[in-house]
């Protein structure tokens, strides 16, 4: 029997859900690379993005327990300043004719362009947020939806910086399926390290018991506060990685249809748990794909066909099965399990004793 | 004194809860409030931990004003609070329970001493380390709660109501525990009581509110008899008989 009371092993139980997670996903990514299929590629580039987003979801969401409706907002604002470092540097005047001198004749690589923007992202949620997080509940909830609303009504009007109502082609389609896996990599380590870190031990605390928190000398407004600057940071470089994965921006992109379609995938997964979140992006867009492929016909014209659009219809009920049968979501809010005999408790260092 | 209330009064609205309340609590004392429902105790310990703020009157610790402070940092003084009714993170594990209470301080080494003595003073949460706080008990999850305000390394507790809800056994050994805290650190104590019986035999000192005011003030030792607190507690001028029928 493996003995899992090594300092070794320790550390590998500490790690296991999000080793675990990005293993898992590395399969996927491998495979479907190997398949050399372009829209199955297509697929899992988009489906890996929106790890990004739900694992940054997962990290306001999930640990402060305050539903956000507004973090596609700064996906839109972490893709249009990716855009404007990177898009189209010939027509670049043409769509944007207000950017400022610097950003009209420089571009940046676009790894640096969609850090900057997640920079952007942060900061404009700490101005946001100072107003924001001092809501609980359901106002909370509301507010970050009118800042989606905000957002979407600047960006759509703002034509000299975004092209308004139009759309910017050009970006340089740089995001592969392995640089989303990167990216999807990454956010989830961040997600795992703050969760698990003073802060997020802080906010979760928040959110069992916001009195007990203040009471063990919780900061909630500052510690919502922090959680919600890096969750944006993570969703504006989302947006960066879907700007060079489309090639294109339209502001239309991001708004109702993609917060719901991330929250549902948060929700089904289950909301307070890291594995919840990766786990309900991968079975919504198993689900969302093969029903797309129903609606399209994929056994032949005299196959079985989806009537159009019943894919939504389809998502919709199992939300609701899910919220109703099984409210903490698919992993039942637990990350992925360690398989070993525990030995932490004294029976356990007993037994290594004798 | 460490703790001194002085004369606050305190309203919801327009309507008062407490009315002129003055509390003293010295350094190394248990100091126990009683009264009846809606008699101000909680209202009172609120104030104290910064939740409420008194309309009027002055609350010092240790000679520094702590009116208007926000419950953060109330507790960052050393006024560690245990609200009434258990307040767990349940879905945090016990661990986790535990660490929130060390997160205000800085002694790393201490903090790991301290960690395993309130582990061996409540044996089950030790065997519970990861699994779920939720999970407990009624009185193992007070003695979580208790455990955790202990780890705050406190100058004083605040504890509402610590036997709300627990069968007497329980409430006996919370009680132990935290004679126990006082005679091996000298924790200082101020419990709020509905039950005044229990209230006497742990504390050096009692105060009975009634109607958002003091009615009784004194030692406990003075009090052993019981007959003026139940006084003050109900009001009872002429006899048991006589208030009955005016009670109920």
């Amino acid at each position: 029997m493996i003995d899992a009371t090594t300092p070794l092993m320790q550390r590998i139980r500490h790690f296991w859900p999000v080793v675990n997670l990005c293993i898992g996903l590395l399969v996927i990514t491998a495979i479907v690379v190997a398949l050399d299929d372009r829209i199955l590629a297509r697929t899992l580039t988009e489906g890996l993005i929106r790890v990004v987003i739900v694992v940054a979801l997962y990290m306001f969401i999930g640990n402060s327990g305050i539903m956000s409706f507004g973090h596609i907002g700064f996906m839109m604002i972490g893709a249009y300043a990716t855009g404007w470092q990177t898009c189209c540097p010939y027509t670049r005047e043409m769509f944007m004719p207000g950017l400022p001198g610097y950003l009209l004749d420089n571009s940046h690589h676009f790894v640096l362009a969609i850090f900057l923007a997640g920079l952007l992202s942060a900061f404009v949620a700490l101005i946001a947020g100072i107003a924001l997080m001092r809501l609980s509940g359901i106002a909370a909830s509301i507010g970050t939806f009118a800042f989606l609303m905000i957002i979407y009504s600047v960006y759509l009007r703002w034509s000299t910086w975004t092209s308004g109502a139009s759309s910017v082609i050009g970006l340089p389609q740089t995001t592969t399926p392995w640089v989303a896996y990167c990216y999807a990599v990454v956010t989830i380590f961040a997600a795992f390290f703050y969760s698990r870190s003073k802060f997020g031990l802080a906010l979760r605390a928040s959110r069992d018991d916001e009195v007990a928190a203040k009471a063990a000398g919780v900061n909630v407004i500052g510690q919502r506060l922090l959680a919600f600057v890096i969750s944006a940071f993570f969703c504006g470089m989302a947006g960066g990685l879907f700007g060079h994965f489309l090639g294109m921006l339209t502001v239309d992109t991001f708004f109702l249809n993609l917060t719901l379609i991330t929250l549902a995938m948060l929700v089904i997964g289950g909301m307070q748990s890291l594995s919840g979140a990766v786990v309900g992006v991968v079975v919504l867009t198993v689900v969302i794909d093969l029903l797309k492929n129903l609606e399209s016909g994929m056994f032949g014209k005299d196959g079985f066909v989806l009537p159009t659009s019943s894919t939504w219809v389809v998502v919709g009920v199992v939300m609701m099965l899910i919220i109703i049968f099984r409210r903490s979501g698919i992993t039942r809010n637990a990350e992925l399990y360690w398989p070993f005999k525990s030995d932490i408790t004294a029976e356990g260092a007993l037994r290594r004793q004798s | 004194m460490l703790l001194s209330v002085e004369d606050i009064y305190v309203h919801y609205g327009r309507v008062p809860a407490v009315r002129g309340v003055s509390i003293g609590v010295s350094e190394g004392e248990i100091v126990c409030v009683v009264g009846p429902n809606g008699a101000g105790k909680s209202t009172t310990l609120l104030t104290i931990s910064g939740v409420l703020r008194p309309s009027q009157g002055t609350i010092n610790f240790d000679g520094q004003s702590i009116v208007g402070l926000t419950p953060e940092a109330v507790a960052r003084h050393g006024i560690s609070q245990v609200p009434e009714g258990r307040h767990v993170f349940t879905t945090l594990s016990v661990e986790e329970n535990l660490r929130l209470g060390t997160r205000m301080r800085r002694d790393r080494a201490e903090i790991e001493a301290d960690f395993k003595r309130v582990l061996e003073l409540f044996p089950v949460l030790a065997e519970r380390r990861r699994g779920a706080a939720g999970k407990l008990s009624g009185g193992e999850q007070q003695m979580l709660v208790i455990g955790r305000a202990l780890l705050t390394n406190p100058r004083i507790m605040t504890i509402d109501e610590p036997s709300l809800g627990l069968a007497p056994n329980l409430v006996d050994r919370v009680y132990e525990v935290l004679l126990e805290l006082r005679e091996s650190r000298g924790l200082t104590l101020l419990i709020v009581e509905q039950s005044s019986e229990r209230a006497i035999k742990a504390a050096d000192r009692i105060y009975v509110l009634r109607s958002g005011e003091i009615q009784l003030e004194g030692d406990a030792a003075d009090l052993q008899d019981g007959e003026k607190v139940r006084q003050a507690y109900f009001g009872f001028t002429e006899g048991v008989e006589h208030a009955g029928e005016a009670t109920f």
